[in-house]
This record gives structure tokens, C-alpha cells and sequence, in this order.
């Protein structure tokens, strides 16, 4: 089977799940083995089969544990580790996250798994798994061959196409029971969330960015409000991050995130090749910049030359009236 | 305490990136290689620590050709009292799974109490390496660390660490491994004493064949193919008042339907 992890954040199914599934279908067909979503903890619901089948999963592999309601490092380890000894898939699919990155590490290694992080493509050539990755941050693109069974790997958010017109079917229930012995090394304090929609630049389908250009972190604001006006998730380059104009958690970049928005709008921001290589495969770019030379319009899709501090306010009324933000 | 860092020398961020033609590597030559910056943050952050408890024994190592020196040179530079370098020239075209097994059989008599690494290599991208090294030695691993404090009565360390949407805190007790993201630490340069001492000390040696004799056949993944990332298409610079430029803008990314 190939199968995919599936896990509910905030009471329900992240895009990404419907991403990776989609990707399960697509390698369905060179590997001819059925599709199931692994949901752990609580017991999935009428609901969780007809939304997760009609996104593809034939099946649902219900490992009912509380141990694993939500994330901890090693119930999670155990968990999989296990479910892949009696499963025996032959493609297994996580999400690109902390969690999904951090997971995928340890029970391909603790296995000994084939694996590749960070992924765009999956392709099977004759019975072997041939996965796309960007390396350097993007500045090239490396294609892996899995030399050994299973393959795991992890797939950045909002970059595989979802498959339209899936049949509706409802998948299969199956409740699998798990054996996880508490790890006491390892003790989840708490969370805390940031609530901050502006900083949650993985599953941002816009991200509207921020660069030197902005002249100050008094400027950030103004950017802000672009960027809820329309939704997006605000962004920035290294240099003005590490001036300490706004938080890490917004940078993107060789050295910050790598994003795939559907729409990345550049706000001063010059374009130095770390940061071209963090955000160059957005699927539509915009460059605002003053400097009709500046590197980010190489990039862009459609470009802007003008004074940030008059075009930004403009934008922001009109994106308004538009997405009605 | 034992401290050991995972290192590893990769291009600097700020170079471009030219394929060989056997489109299955980069042209090294003249490419300006440094210390990992996630892997800085991770020595930094051991050095603090080694600076506010005392006793304390920091370990850089990698696995890499004789060109990688440069780089435990400036771990030492920086303040690590030991570097170590796993290599054998068969190793050309090295697999993570690999490296991972290499650092992890030279760690398992070293036994370190705390084991840092970065997030990621700034080259493959891959955040594997440290985790299976972890996982090889029986050792917890935490990812993406912003925040460490080391809880000397509980013989532990909370972290904080980067989750989408936002942070979490744990609790681990030691040994355990750890991964170091950007925002940790500051790292410091290396002083001129420091590269001057660090020029003096010698870094083991290790060869990996006789580390791991069937390491080869541990791969577990190919490099088939390097390529550069697809061109983006001519973009469209818009021209007229901002208020036009706006609506066009506006007009065009709907057209798109990406708003």
C-alpha cells in the first residue's frame, strides 16, 4: 500500500493532506498498491472516511491510541515504526512540517528506509521511486532514486496538485491497535500558539514580503495590513531580519523558508540570490522595488518600478474591495 | 559533560550554484565553501554552555574530504576543544544514510551527553542526518531549537522550538540530540587567538572504511540527476500612475486566479 500520514490540525484536515493524497493516487499508478490514510488517535469519525475517500484514500488505517492524539516525539516514532513493520507499505507520505520532518528522520533512519525530504514530484520509473527535490535552497533541483523498499518521503505544503473529479467513495475503516510504552525522556511542556496568521508562511497560498526597501521596522505595519487585506502571510528578506526589523519566523530565504505560495508579492526587496532561491518557485510573482535593475525583477511575473510608500497604501484599498478583507 | 556537534561544509549562501555536466554534482572550484550556518548556531550554542557550566568538553565533527579542515578549524577557532574528520576517498558521491551511520559508529564509544546539529545542511537541504545519528545511538531528538536552557538539577534541557503556528516547549532529559534553528544564538567570530590556537590543535582522523567496511552498500538513495530549477517565463512590467499600475495589477492576478 502507499500510505499517508494523516493528522487533523486545529479539529480538521490540513490542504496538505488532500495534497499528499493526490500524490498517493498519481504513484498509485506505476506502483498498483492501494492508497490508505493513517489517522492516528482518537477514532475516526463517518465524516473522516467520506472527506478523506473522496480526496482518494481507499482506505483508513485508524490507529486508536491516546498516546498519540497529538505530537510527541517518541509515542509518534514508536507508532510508525510499528505500523510499518505490519503494514509493509510501499510508499509512505508525511507533510513537510516540524513535526513531519522531524518524524520522518527518525523512523527512516531507526528502519533504515530510502527517504527524501522536502519533495515536489514523485515519479515511478520501472517499479522504483524517483523523487524531485530542490537543493541549495532551490537553486537546483536534484532527482533521487531510491535504491531500496519502502520509500519515505515528505512533501513541502501547497506544491502537489490536487486531483479534481475524484470518485466519491467513502474509505474503509480499519481500527489498528498499537503498542507505545511512554518514553519519560521526552515531556511535551505545552504549546503555545502564536495566533499569528501573518507568520504562518508553510500553508500560505499568498505571501506578501518585505525587504529593505521598507526603510524601517516602522514601515513593517503598513506591509501588514497589505497583507491582511488580502489574507497572505507576510514575509521578509534576511537582511531585514537580521537587522532586527521583524522575527526569524518570517524569513524567507536560503536560510529562513522556503515557500511555494500561489502568489508572492516582493516589497522592496532587492533579490539577492539567497532569497530568489527561497521563493522562485511561487507559482505567480510580483515585484514592487524602486530600482528598475534590481534582480527581483528577473523573477517576477509582473513588476512594479515606484515608491513602495505610494503604491503599498494604493494596493491595500483596492485588494479590500477585491477579496472584501 | 560531552558535547559533540555534527558539522558540515557547505557553498555559502550567497553563491550561485553551477551544474557539471554529468549533471550529478557542482562545479567546486573556486565556490566559496563555510561552516553550515544552522550548524554555527548548533557549535555557538554549545560553546554557551560549555562557558556557563565549566566542566565541558566540545566535540566538532564531520564527515567530509581533507578541504573540510578549513571548517573544524573554525569550529575550533570559535572555541571547540576537539575536531574530528571521518573520510575515505572511495566516498566520492556520499549518501546521507551513510554519513549518518559513519558519525553514529564513531559516536557510540564517545557516548556524548548532548549531540547538536543543525536543522539542515545548506547544500542537500535534507534535516536527516541528525536525527538517524540520534536514532542509531538510542538518543531522543528535538528538531528546529530557537531556545535552549540546560537543567542541571534534573540533568535535562527544555527547549522551545519553531511549530507552524507556532512554538512549543519540552521538557528531555540528557543525553539526547538536538537540532539548532535559526534564532537560537548570535554566534560569535572566531578571536585571533582563537584562529591562532585553533591552528595549532590536530584534528583526528578517522577512515570510514575502516569505520564502516561495507559503507558503500549502505546507500540507500542515488543521486540520478542535478539540474537548474525551471526558467520562469518573461514576467510583464506594468506601466502608468500607481493608481493604474494598482488595477491592472489587480485585473491580472485575477485573471490568473491567484486572488
Amino acid at each position: 500500500m502507499i500510505l499517508v500520514l494523516a493528522e487533523k490540525r486545529d479539529g480538521k484536515f490540513p490542504r496538505v493532506t488532500q495534497e499528499l493524497l493526490s500524490e498517493a493516487i498519481r504513484a498509485k499508478r506505476g506502483l498498483n498498491v492501494p492508497v490508505a490514510a493513517l489517522v492516528p488517535g482518537k477514532a475516526v469519525e463517518e465524516a473522516d472516511a467520506e472527506l478523506l475517500g473522496s480526496w482518494g484514500a481507499e482506505k483508513i488505517l485508524n490507529a486508536v491510541n491516546p498516546a498519540v492524539e497529538r505530537y510527541h516525539p517518541e509515542s509518534h516514532k514508536q507508532m510508525l515504526i510499528e505500523i510499518i513493520r505490519t503494514q509493509k507499505p510501499a510508499l509512505i507520505l508525511m507533510a513537510g512540517t516540524t513535526y513531519g520532518r522531524e518524524l520522518a528522520s527518525v523512523v527512516s533512519g531507526s528502519l533504515g528506509i530510502a527517504y527524501a525530504n522536502d519533495c515536489i514530484e514523485l515519479q515511478i520509473q520501472n517499479g522504483k521511486v524517483v523523487a524531485t527535490r530542490p537543493v541549495y535552497a532551490g537553486k537546483a533541483r536534484a532527482k533521487i532514486e531510491a535504491r531500496t523498499s519502502p520509500f519515505m518521503a515528505t512533501f513541502r505544503p501547497n506544491m502537489c496538485k490536487v486531483e479534481e473529479n475524484l470518485a466519491k467513495q467513502k474509505a474503509a475503516v480499519d481500527k489498528i491497535s498499537v503498542t507505545i510504552s511512554e518514553d519519560k525522556r521526552v515531556s511535551v511542556l505545552g504549546v503555545q500558539a502564536s495566533g499569528d496568521l501573518l507568520a504562518n508562511l508553510a500553508d500560505a497560498r499568498i505571501i506578501v514580503s518585505g525587504g529593505r526597501g521598507l526603510q524601517g521596522p516602522e514601515n513593517f505595519p503598513m506591509l501588514a495590513e497589505l497583507a491582511k487585506s488580502m489574507g497572505a502571510a507576510l514575509g521578509a528578506s534576511r537582511m531585514v531580519v537580521d537587522a532586527g526589523w521583524i522575527e526569524h519566523k518570517h524569513q524567507v530565504g536560503q536560510t529562513g523558508r522556503t515557500v511555494t505560495p500561489d502568489l508572492y508579492i516582493a516589497c522592496g526587496i532587492s533579490g539577492a540570490i539567497q532569497h530568489l532561491a527561497g521563493m522562485s518557485s511561487a507559482k505567480c510573482i510580483v515585484a514592487i522595488n524602486k530600482d528598475p535593475e534590481a534582480p527581483i525583477f528577473k523573477v517576477a511575473d509582473y513588476g512594479i518600478v515606484g515608491d513602495l510608500f505610494e503604491i503599498i497604501p494604493i494596493l491595500t484599498r483596492e485588494m479590500r474591495t477585491v477579496v472584501g478583507g | 559533560m560531552k558535547i559533540t556537534v555534527l558539522v558540515k561544509q557547505v557553498p555559502d549562501t550567497a553563491t550561485q550554484i553551477q551544474i557539471k555536466s554529468d549533471h550529478l554534482g557542482i562545479v567546486e572550484d573556486g565556490v566559496k565553501v563555510v561552516l553550515s550556518p544552522y550548524d554555527e548556531f548548533a557549535v555557538e550554542e554549545a560553546l554557551r554552555l560549555k562557558e556557563k557550566i565549566g566542566d565541558c568538553e566540545v566535540t566538532a565533527l564531520t564527515v567530509g574530504p581533507s578541504q573540510t579542515a578549513e571548517m573544524l578549524r573554525s569550529c575550533m577557532a570559535m572555541g571547540a576543544d576537539r575536531a574530528v574528520r571521518i573520510w575515505d576517498k572511495s566516498l566520492e558521491k556520499i549518501d546521507p544514510y551513510v554519513t549518518a551511520l559513519l558519525l553514529a559508529k564513531k559516536l557510540e564509544s564517545a557516548k556524548p551527553d548532548l549531540l547538536w546539529c543543525g536543522r539542515q545542511a545548506v547544500d542537500d537541504d535534507m534535516g536527516y542526518v541528525g536525527g538517524v545519528v540520534a536514532e542509531k545511538l538510542g538518543l531522543p531528538f528535538v528538531a528546529q531549537v530557537t531556545r535552549f536552557e540546560y537543567l542541571v538539577d534534573k540533568k535535562a534541557v527544555k527547549v522551545v522550538r519553531q511549530i507552524e503556528g507556532g512554538e512549543e516547549t519540552l521538557e528531555v532529559l540528557l543525553p539526547c540530540a538536538l537540532s539548532a534553528q535559526k534564532g537560537l544564538n548570535e554566534p560569535r567570530y572566531p578571536s585571533l587567538t582563537g584562529m591562532m590556537k585553533a591552528k595549532k590543535k590536530e584534528i583526528e582522523e578517522v577512515n570510514a572504511i575502516e569505520l564502516l567496511p561495507n559503507a558503500a552498500e549502505e546507500a540507500r538513495t542515488t543521486v540520478i540527476d542535478l539540474s537548474p530549477p525551471p526558467q520562469r517565463p518573461p514576467g510583464k512590467m506594468l506601466q502608468g500612475t500607481p493608481e493604474e499600475m494598482v488595477k491592472e495589477l489587480i485585473h491580472e492576478l485575477r485573471g490568473r486566479k491567484v486572488l
